[in-house]
């Protein structure tokens, strides 16, 4: 098993025992609550789960592991366990693209194959937490999870892969019709199998040929369940350069065309083409390392947040093309709490600030406290221009409080090996990306997670947050959830260990002739110009669009 | 003449082991974990991690790692880190891409440079040679992609077509000879571009190596024998000059396989500089390595070459 040692890091530790499970009772409930337990206290005593005599039941072989492993006792043992059910319905009739019809055997089979080490799965450790899938009929799948996990759900966005094709019938099917060695056979894993390169779905698309770094194509899929897409043949093409992709684009040979901010200025002008802002989970920061002295102090790392001009590195950097970030959870998200203001642009304010922390200036016009200048070192990564100028911003911005800050670029992985991981910074400029529905942030703000090569490399620790956290990923009412997620959004914004600098939105040209086809139950067609949802995501109803001979003129 | 080939195809050999070990230690010193190993990735946990390593055998030691890489390159069953698919198949497919582009920029580049190199020579001095001298120097200085980049603009600003990648996109229908005038144009402008650096640097070697040999003795007796300048300049003077040049040609040959990453890039042709450049961005080990090794491989085949030709075309040296 994973044990920490001395130093807080995970290392592998060999230990053999013996568990002596009592007699349990069950009970089943129609809904999840996560509070149970707490509730059975009175009735069963105080501090019943929590001071269970756990080394009464377990014998170790090598009694001196004891101290290492007793943290782990609880997991192995579970006194009080929640066996969380979920239960998917699954939409009838829809099929394969090969015409077998999906089914319940589908999912599970996704399930073990997730699971399953031959396929070496980067997603397994999100699986680990589920006990059982059951297929209680064609349609209907039931999941058992060990324990509470809310965040759980959204594992199942995952695609589903067909088991008529990759179970261990049709993988040794596939092998008869190929030559392989007998280490190649014995490695032959849904991961190496053909269908890497002919995937098979049930959407409303399916997968017709894939030219590597050349492009994809997809073709409508005429036996779709729901609606129809507009489109008969869907290409996806690889273009390396952005200048020549967007001169592609002119030339007509792309419909749609992920700009550059500077290039969707260019393009915002011509009549022919509007332009839509895309918004996914990204926001961009500067961390600070707060085991660093300098940057233990809050009043510090607000005052250092406020010397910043945020707007100004928006318009000018970006060309307006984001959005001020103000926390850990993004804003395009029910997460975020809108109530909390981004840190105002305020140098006088900054500095008065760091007065009160005991920064003072001193005869060379640099703030000095108990003797030590304020000076540190700003990390980044090389060729990302964005990045680039936020470091340039912040140290002149900081050069004017008096705070001597040098910036240094490395290649991305001696950034991420020797500086990052290994917690060697002062402050670093980096990202976050993706993850956008999930409301689980443990990696990123437990203080667990503050060791070499973990995510909370900020070292950020707070009782409250973590206490947060934990009920996070085991309070399933959805408005429950909402209103923790916003009080760790306050708190974390409240406390900076990052300057949250901003949420970028992308750019995406598109001529003005493409527009969405609406059909109302009559089957007339009305046509709608496409904006981005309130989630910032333009690609939802993409299999409405349809690009027509002129610009129509829209139903008010 | 036998003897001289066996025992530089047996040296050559060794000397081609002795490079794949070199790089494969030099590779793997390397900073970074191929991009499957994605450390800031929140969904992925030291467990996956590790089972990912185990599964590219990056636990193991570096001679086991290499022995792993040889028995899969000569067995066939070396896959890429990247899509798990096998990598010869996947060099070979991107080398026939790159290869009439490679084919049609050193026609132009050896076609080109020679009647400039040679005029320029002739002509020492005048307007033509110090016209030719100027260009060839700004072709040299401006970097190949800002021009191929300003060319792009402009042939589809004002032509209105098409001009990146293999063919134009949208063309699959059409009848068999559109498509193959679409697949010559889409071949003429990247290796034009990528020609005329190359064009600009041969030109002035061809110069250089004319003006060297028209100055010698021989052709002065050449043309105190009377023969007309013809004769004396491509008869005589010519053949000699060109003797480095024959060296140069069996250097060529590496050429195929590194591709030329930046016109690659910019005009989206799915080649072999690409394909080696997304590889080491990827730290795909398998493809690096074996992108390396072919290179190797072909640099010495281009060398032997070199040396055969030079012994065949220069009656002065005899191999031994």
């Amino acid at each position: 098993m994973q044990v920490p040692d001395a130093k807080g890091k995970q290392s592998s530790l060999d230990v053999e025992l013996t568990v002596e499970v009592p007699p349990r009772v069950k009970i089943r409930l129609s809904k999840v609550e996560s509070g149970l337990f707490k509730r059975l206290e009175p009735i069963l005593g105080e501090g019943y789960f929590r001071d269970y005599p756990f080394a009464d039941r377990f014998k170790l072989k090598k009694p001196e592991q004891s101290s290492a492993v007793r943290e782990k006792f609880p997991e192995l043992l579970a006194v009080g366990e929640h066996n969380p059910v979920i239960t998917f319905h699954l939409h009838p009739g829809v099929r394969w693209h090969d015409g077998v019809p999906f089914t319940a055997e589908d999912v599970k089979f996704t399930y073990q194959a997730l699971v399953d080490p031959r396929n070496a799965s980067p997603r397994a450790s999100s699986y680990e937490g589920i006990k059982s899938v059951e297929v209680v009929d064609e349609l209907t799948v039931r999941m058992t999870y060990k324990r509470l996990a809310a965040p759980a759900i959204i594992d199942w966005l995952i695609g589903v892969i067909p088991k008529h094709l990759l179970d261990d019938a049709a993988l040794r099917r596939e092998m008869s019709k190929t030559s392989l060695s007998k280490e190649a056979r014995a490695t032959f894993s849904v991961r190496t199998s053909e269908f890497g390169r002919h995937p098979v779905g049930t959407g409303p698309f399916r997968f017709a040929e894939w030219r590597a770094d050349q492009f994809v194509h997809l073709q409508r899929n005429d036996d779709y369940w729901g609606k129809k897409a507009e489109q008969q043949d869907v290409f996806f093409r690889v273009i390396p350069d952005y200048l020549t992709m967007e001169l592609e684009f002119k030339a007509g040979a792309l419909d749609r065309y992920d700009a550059l901010p500077h290039q969707a200025e260019r393009l915002r002008k011509d009549p022919e083409y509007h332009v839509l802002n895309r918004r996914r989970g990204y926001y961009s920061y500067i961390a600070y390392n707060m085991r660093r002295p300098q940057f233990q102090d809050v009043r510090v790392r607000r005052a250092l947040g406020m010397a910043i001009d945020v707007g100004s590195l928006i318009k000018y950097a970006l060309s307006g093309e984001a959005k001020r970030a103000t926390g850990p959870y993004y804003s395009n998200t029910p997460y975020y709490d809108p109530t909390v203001e981004p840190l105002p642009y305020d140098p006088a304010g900054a500095l008065a600030l760091l007065a009160e922390a005991g920064w003072k200036k001193n005869a060379r016009g640099m703030l000095e406290k108990d003797g030590k200048p304020f000076q540190f070192t700003l990390v980044t990564n090389n060729g990302n221009p964005q990045r680039k100028a936020i470091m340039i911003v912040a140290q002149e911005a900081w050069r004017k409080l008096g705070i001597d800050c040098k910036i240094q670029a490395f290649e991305w992985t001696v950034f991420l090996d020797d500086f990052v991981h290994k917690l060697n910074f002062d402050a670093v400029v980096l990202a976050w990306v993706g993850g956008d529905i999930n409301p689980d942030k443990y990696q990123l703000w437990h203080s667990s997670q503050v060791h070499e090569f973990q995510l909370n490399f900020a070292g950020y620790q707070s009782q409250r947050v973590d206490e947060l956290i934990e009920r996070i990923r085991e309070e399933y009412d959805f408005d429950a959830q909402v209103a923790l997620t916003r009080e760790v959004h306050r708190l974390v914004a409240a406390d900076q260990p990052y300057t949250f600098l901003y949420e970028p939105t992308e750019p995406i040209v598109l001529d003005k002739r493409i527009v969405q086809v609406d059909r109302d139950p009559d089957g007339r067609e009305t046509y709608r110009k496409i904006e981005p949802l309130p989630s910032g995501s333009i690609d939802v109803f993409f299999s409405r669009w349809r690009k027509l001979a002129q610009e129509p003129s829209y139903a008010p | 003449m036998w003897r001289f080939l066996a025992r530089t195809i047996v040296q050559r050999l060794l000397l081609l082991v002795v490079i794949s070990i070199v790089s494969h230690t030099v590779i793997h010193l390397a900073p970074g974990e191929p991009t499957e190993v994605d450390s800031m990735n929140p969904m992925m946990k030291a467990e996956d991690v590790a089972r990912i390593r185990k599964s590219f055998h990056l636990d193991e030691p570096i001679y086991l790692q290499y022995v792993h890489w040889v028995r899969d390159l000569c067995t066939g069953q070396l896959k890429s880190f990247r899509d798990g698919l096998p990598v010869m198949p996947k060099i070979w497919e991107r080398f026939l891409n790159s290869l009439p582009l490679f084919l049609c920029t050193t026609v132009i580049v050896w076609t080109a440079s020679f009647p400039i190199g040679i005029q320029a020579a002739l002509k020492r001095g005048s307007r033509y040679d110090r016209g030719t001298t100027f260009v060839a120097y700004t072709l040299i200085s401006i970097p190949g992609f800002f021009l191929s980049y300003l060319l792009i603009v402009w042939v589809v600003r004002i032509f209105h077509l098409p001009v990146i990648g293999l063919t134009t996109f949208g063309t699959e229908h059409e009848s068999g000879v559109v498509r193959a005038m679409d697949r010559v144009w889409h071949l003429v402008i990247p290796s034009l571009m990528a020609a005329l650096t190359g064009i600009a640097v041969l030109s002035r070697y061809v110069r250089a190596q004319m003006l060297e040999v028209l100055g010698q003795d021989y052709v002065r007796t050449a043309r105190a024998k009377g023969l007309d300048e013809d004769q004396v300049v491509y008869g005589h003077a010519l053949r000699n000059a060109l003797l480095p040049f024959v060296t140069m040609f069996g250097l060529l040959l590496p050429g195929l396989i590194s591709g030329s990453v930046i016109f690659e890039q910019i005009f989206a042709w799915p080649g072999l500089g690409l394909l080696g450049y997304e590889a080491i961005l990827a730290r795909d080990f398998p493809m690096i390595l074996t992108l390396n090794f072919v290179a190797a491989a072909l640099t010495l085949l281009g060398i032997l070459l070199s040396d055969i030709l030079y012994a065949l075309v220069d009656p002065r040296i005899r191999l031994q």
